[in-house]
């Protein structure tokens, strides 16, 4: 895998899983 | 009657996910992120989740919940309820309820397979298949394409049609609260933990054989993700993106209308539409993502990858991934582990198909849960036949065509036209923050009203010249199918117009009933 690859993985995995975590956080009110 | 209702947030919210959550997070997703340029296909993707699928999230969910104010859980009524005086939009509502019982005429067929192999992954029945050609052999036996060493007629196949179609319809005798939500409840997140393992298990397969280094799981993450900027310019990688997202989401089938409206008036649907979504994108590119393609790389290499990347989905699920995990330690169970997971992302797919169809039974001519249930159940066995016994004949794709492709793109356009410009963007957002437990930033209420839109008629107009003039026209369909092929549009066409009946004559009762409030 490139550096690029990771790159990509990288972000789209972080905004991915954080956007997750935010909205259930929020809904569940923790 | 009174209405059924959620028991609770994070029920509606994973029963949602649970919709969105199918074959296509895990199978759909990772060929065409390999086949649009890896890692730069993400790009086009998250612009569409943006543009595209966060707004249709939020217009759906809206109005169902809108819609359920009035007593109606499905689109004819929810349509009239937005755009009073017309009286025909009622009509074109009917695609919401048509639209979900087409998919699930094939759905729960294609669902069948899928405990069908938890069992033979179990049980070993194609640890003899050793190559792609014997494992697409047997999975052709099973389903009665031909006859072979595997299988000798559909019987096997029938069996386990019927035992899933009698687990959908005990769940969806149960209701709402006490069948959907318990099952989405537990479902989606068992199956995420089950994707999680796999997941594990894919990464510590690290390079199989070391005589061959460059086949390995980095490799395949590497097939998926190092971008191809070239693809940015391609417009076709742009209206793949969008699509994916599209149908990633459940949006235009009607599902989400009918599960939203089963929300209290100030019950929150900006946060909860946005938490399904993320559900859903959660399973798909970081899951979906990760498993099947790096697992396959890493044991056939870019070449034979690719060929198999392009060669469909049912053949990545069915064929690759068992000859895969046939290859490793446990090799049985982990087999096992990938397809329930898929069974439970069809299970809890499977059973939103059905409910808009028991709902408008249920709202609109007072059947009880139990006769809804009987009611549809009936029919869905009928209709489904043709699918399970002309499966080689094009029946699916056809059913597939108009369900699952053309119906839902036409719905979505015509719902968010009805919601940004009919309802009006005013109305509309205060209705969107009704006791919402997040404020979407404002700049979205441009983006509804007229991005989202435009994107819809730009993929309508595309696909319509690109792909489906051709699928209308028959081109391409072998001589000796078109019988079928017909048969199934007459089919099709019957169950349309035999809805939209239904609409008018509930539409008739209650302007009776009311007084002549209602009008035709």
């Amino acid at each position: 895998m490139t550096i690029n690859g990771w790159i990509f993985m990288g972000i789209s995995w972080t905004a991915i899983i954080g956007l997750f975590v935010f909205c259930l956080r929020r809904t569940l009110k923790l | 009657m009174a209405r059924e209702q959620w028991g609770s947030k994070i029920g509606v919210i994973m029963a949602v996910a649970g919709s969105a959550i199918g074959l296509g997070n895990f199978l759909r997703f990772p060929g065409q992120v390999a086949q649009h340029g890896g890692g730069a296909f993400m790009i086009p993707y998250f612009i569409a989740l943006l543009l595209l699928g966060l707004p249709l999230m939020w217009i759906e969910w809206t109005i169902g919940r809108f819609g359920g104010g009035f007593g109606h859980s499905t689109a004819p009524g929810m349509f009239h309820s937005l755009w009073e005086k017309n009286r025909f939009i009622k009509y074109f509502g009917v695609i919401g309820i048509f639209g979900p019982i087409v998919i699930a005429l094939y759905y729960i067929y294609i669902e069948s397979w899928l405990l069908a192999y938890s069992f033979f992954a179990l049980t070993g029945s194609y640890e003899t298949c050793a190559t792609s050609e014997m494992m697409l052999s047997f999975l052709r036996g099973y389903q009665g394409l031909e006859q072979n060493q595997y299988f000798s007629s559909l019987w096997p196949a029938y069996s386990f049609f019927l035992l899933t179609f009698a687990l959908n319809g005990v769940i969806l005798y149960f209701g709402v609260q006490r069948g959907i939500e318990q099952v989405c409840k537990y479902g989606v997140p068992l199956l995420l933990i089950l994707a999680m393992i796999l997941l594990a298990r894919v990464f510590l397969l690290g390079t199989p054989d070391p005589a061959q280094p460059e086949n390995s799981v980095l490799g395949g993450l590497g097939f998926i993700w190092n971008p191809d900027w070239s693809a940015l310019t391609r417009a076709k990688v742009w209206l793949a993106a969008a699509g994916q997202v599209f149908f990633t989401l459940s949006c235009g089938i009607g599902v989400i209308l009918t599960y939203a409206s089963y929300l209290g008036r100030n019950d929150d649907v900006a946060l909860s539409g946005l938490t399904a979504a993320s559900a859903n994108e959660f399973a798909e590119v970081v899951l979906g993502g990760s498993l099947v393609i790096p697992a396959a790389f890493a044991f056939f290499g870019a070449s034979t990858m690719t060929v198999i990347a392009q060669s469909g989905v049912f053949n990545l699920g069915f064929v690759t991934m068992p000859l895969v995990l046939q290859k490793i330690a446990h090799g049985n169970f982990f087999g096992f582990i990938w397809f329930l997971l898929l069974f439970i992302a069809g299970v809890t797919s499977s059973i939103s198909l059905a409910q808009p169809a028991i709902a408008f039974l249920e709202d609109e001519f007072n059947l009880n849960r139990r006769q809804s249930v009987l009611g549809l159940m009936t029919a869905i066995f009928l209709f489904s036949q043709p699918a399970i016994f002309f499966l080689g004949r094009g029946v699916v794709d056809e059913m597939d065509f108009w369900g699952g492709s053309f119906f839902l793109v036409l719905f979505a356009t015509v719902e968010t036209i009805l919601f940004g410009w009919v309802f009006g963007m005013d109305r509309a957002w205060s209705e969107l923050h009704t006791g919402s437990d997040i404020t979407i930033p404002r700049f979205y209420r441009w983006i509804i009203k007229y991005v989202t839109p435009l994107f819809l008629l730009l993929i309508l107009g595309s696909w319509l010249f690109q792909d489906w003039l051709p699928v209308l026209f028959c081109q391409g369909v072998p001589e000796e199918n078109l019988p079928y092929i017909i048969g199934t549009r007459l089919m099709l066409f019957t169950l349309f117009a035999g809805l939209a009946l239904m609409v008018r004559w509930s539409w008739q009762r209650r302007a009776v009933n009311s007084g002549g409030g209602y009008d035709d």
